[in-house]
């Protein structure tokens, strides 16, 4: 049975339907879809695309000012941090580490306008053994950069980061040369990434439909659905999941994701996540070890770490099936109690990414 | 039209100093980050912006605005543009407008100028829960440790908000982050 909150997520789903396109479809747009979804759409960092759709709409200019306001602050920010890019690539290759760019401005490029996918940082992945060398650059210099460094690709373990690396295309980026990652590794990085975080964010989606959508004509569903088979399983259930909510336009890929019928728990627990008013996303919580001196606020923090049914079976590399998520969720509930615990202070009150 | 009033030596200048620019095909956006305000210039505005070279006049202004955007215009247009301009702090030097002759309120050749559109210089306010997907708390930015800080945007709203423009970034030498301008 429908909830109101699986009903609310809906409504955010069916006002992203097919936004990420370059002439997105808006007479099929609901003007009270709009409005209502748009608190939500502010939250989720949807607003943007959301404007994008509505834009062509009867819905009055007054009512998209904020949808409006929230792309243009995303395409400022996103200028700023576009700039940044070349510089971290310079430092890391005066190094001799060569990065990888993935998330943020390497998926955001692709979208029809800047402004449209915010992102808050720049992700750059590197060879665990060059990780303490492209730290060392990264902190060099007189200027910080907002660069959000991995150690390895963690979604793409089941792969050699040297495949990856080589798949890498270099792009251009003003005067620079950045590399990025290869369509379907980034596609199955994305997939596995937003349902490490629970699918919480909607432009999440969006990006899979995108690059599903624009792929280029030798784009390899092979590389894509290689590795660990429980990992792919869940990459394909995330696809089947941009065309069920989203309407994303999966010609052309395999049967196994295009016929992936999807557990019946699946959908419902993801809108419930995008209509979750009290989420706090990762990176925005305040650090455990600072809730943990503080009795009073503990309950609440627990409280919003407790894992939805998506994260919590991809943190404990469940399969996508008919099984009831609870115990998946008591047991990755518990994991990050133990990883807590054991952790030392400088580990235990890092960013929650 | 009348004499302009308030402008360096008529010719008015565009400020670049300070300011992040992003030009869109129907908009201009700009970010003060003096000032942390960000603007959306509509597309007779953008091109009257940057035709403010300092060595054009209202005139000439007026003429590179109309090669621009592919229609006529007028002058009148290019002072409320400027007026609009100057009042958002993107000009070096403010603009009033022209002195109005005595057959014309300044009222009328307002309303001549606005009926042309695309002068619109709108100041963009942060959306709160727009922020909340890309921004760190400033006791989230805190908690972390120097090697650790996001980078990201600190929230400006919230029980405990960061000066707007700050980022989560580390403190000189020591071992921790802060929002701290």
């Amino acid at each position: 049975m429908s909830t109101s909150r699986e009903a609310q997520g809906r409504q955010i789903g069916r006002v992203l339907c097919g936004a990420w396109r370059a002439r997105p479809d808006a007479a099929g747009l609901q003007a009270i879809d709009l409005l209502e979804a748009s608190p939500l759409l502010l939250r989720s960092g949807s607003a943007g695309l959301a404007w994008w759709r509505a834009r062509a709409s009867g819905v009055p200019a007054s009512a998209l000012k904020p949808l409006h306001d929230a792309f243009a602050l995303h395409a400022l920010h996103g200028s700023v941090l576009e700039a940044k890019i070349p510089a971290a690539f310079e430092r890391l290759r005066a190094r001799g580490v060569e990065p990888l760019l993935g998330k943020g401005w390497a998926v955001a490029r692709l979208y029809p306008r800047s402004g449209l996918r915010p992102y808050g940082d720049v992700d750059l992945y590197v060879r665990p053994r060059d990780e303490p060398a492209a730290r060392a650059a990264l902190e060099e210099g007189h200027e910080a950069l907002p660069v959000d460094l991995h150690r390895g690709l963690a979604e793409l373990d089941d792969r050699p980061f040297d495949d990856v690396l080589a798949r890498g295309p270099l792009v251009r980026l003003g005067d620079a040369e950045v590399r990025v990652l290869a369509p379907e590794d980034h596609l199955r990085l994305l997939a596995l990434h937003l349902l490490r975080h629970g699918a919480w964010r909607p432009v999440w989606l969006c990006d899979l439909a995108l690059i599903v959508e624009t792929r280029p004509p030798d784009f390899d569903w092979e590389v894509f659905l290689a590795g660990d088979p429980v990992r792919t399983d869940a990459a394909a259930c995330a696809l089947r999941l941009a065309a069920e909510l989203l309407g994303a336009d999966l010609a052309g890929a395999p049967p196994r994701i295009r016929q992936r019928a999807l557990p019946r728990w699946l959908v419902p627990a993801v809108l419930r996540q995008w209509s979750d008013t009290r989420f706090e996303p990762h990176g925005t919580r305040t650090p455990m070890a600072a809730e943990a001196r503080r009795p009073a606020p503990l309950l609440r923090a627990l409280r919003a770490r407790w894992p939805n049914a998506v994260e919590a079976t991809v943190g404990r590399r469940g399969p996508f099936n008919e099984l009831p998520r609870l115990p998946f969720q008591i047991a990755e509930c518990l994991c990050r109690t133990l990883r807590f615990v054991r952790s030392p202070p400088a580990i235990a009150t890092a960013p929650e990414r | 039209m009348g004499k302009p009033v308030s402008i360096r030596n008529g010719r008015p200048r565009q400020r670049r100093d300070g300011l992040v620019v992003q030009k869109l095909p129907e908009e201009t956006l700009v970010y003060d980050l003096e000032r942390h305000k960000a603007h959306c210039l509509e597309a007779t505005a953008a091109a009257v912006w940057q035709a403010c070279d300092g060595r054009r006049t209202v005139e000439d202004i007026a003429a590179r605005a109309t090669t621009r955007i592919g229609r006529r215009v007028p002058e009148e247009a290019v002072w409320l543009a400027l007026r609009r301009l100057g009042r958002a702090r993107l000009l070096e030097a403010p603009v009033e407008g022209p002195a109005v002759g005595p057959l014309t309120s300044r009222r009328d050749w307002l309303k001549k100028a606005a009926l042309f559109g695309g002068l619109s210089v709108l100041s963009i306010t942060a959306p709160t829960a727009a922020q909340a997907a890309t921004c760190t708390t400033t006791t989230a930015c805190e908690g972390l440790q120097n090697r650790l800080c996001t980078g990201a945007p600190c929230c400006t709203t919230g029980p405990n908000p960061a000066p707007p423009g700050t980022i989560c970034k580390k403190v000189g030498n020591q071992n921790n982050c802060s929002c701290a301008p």
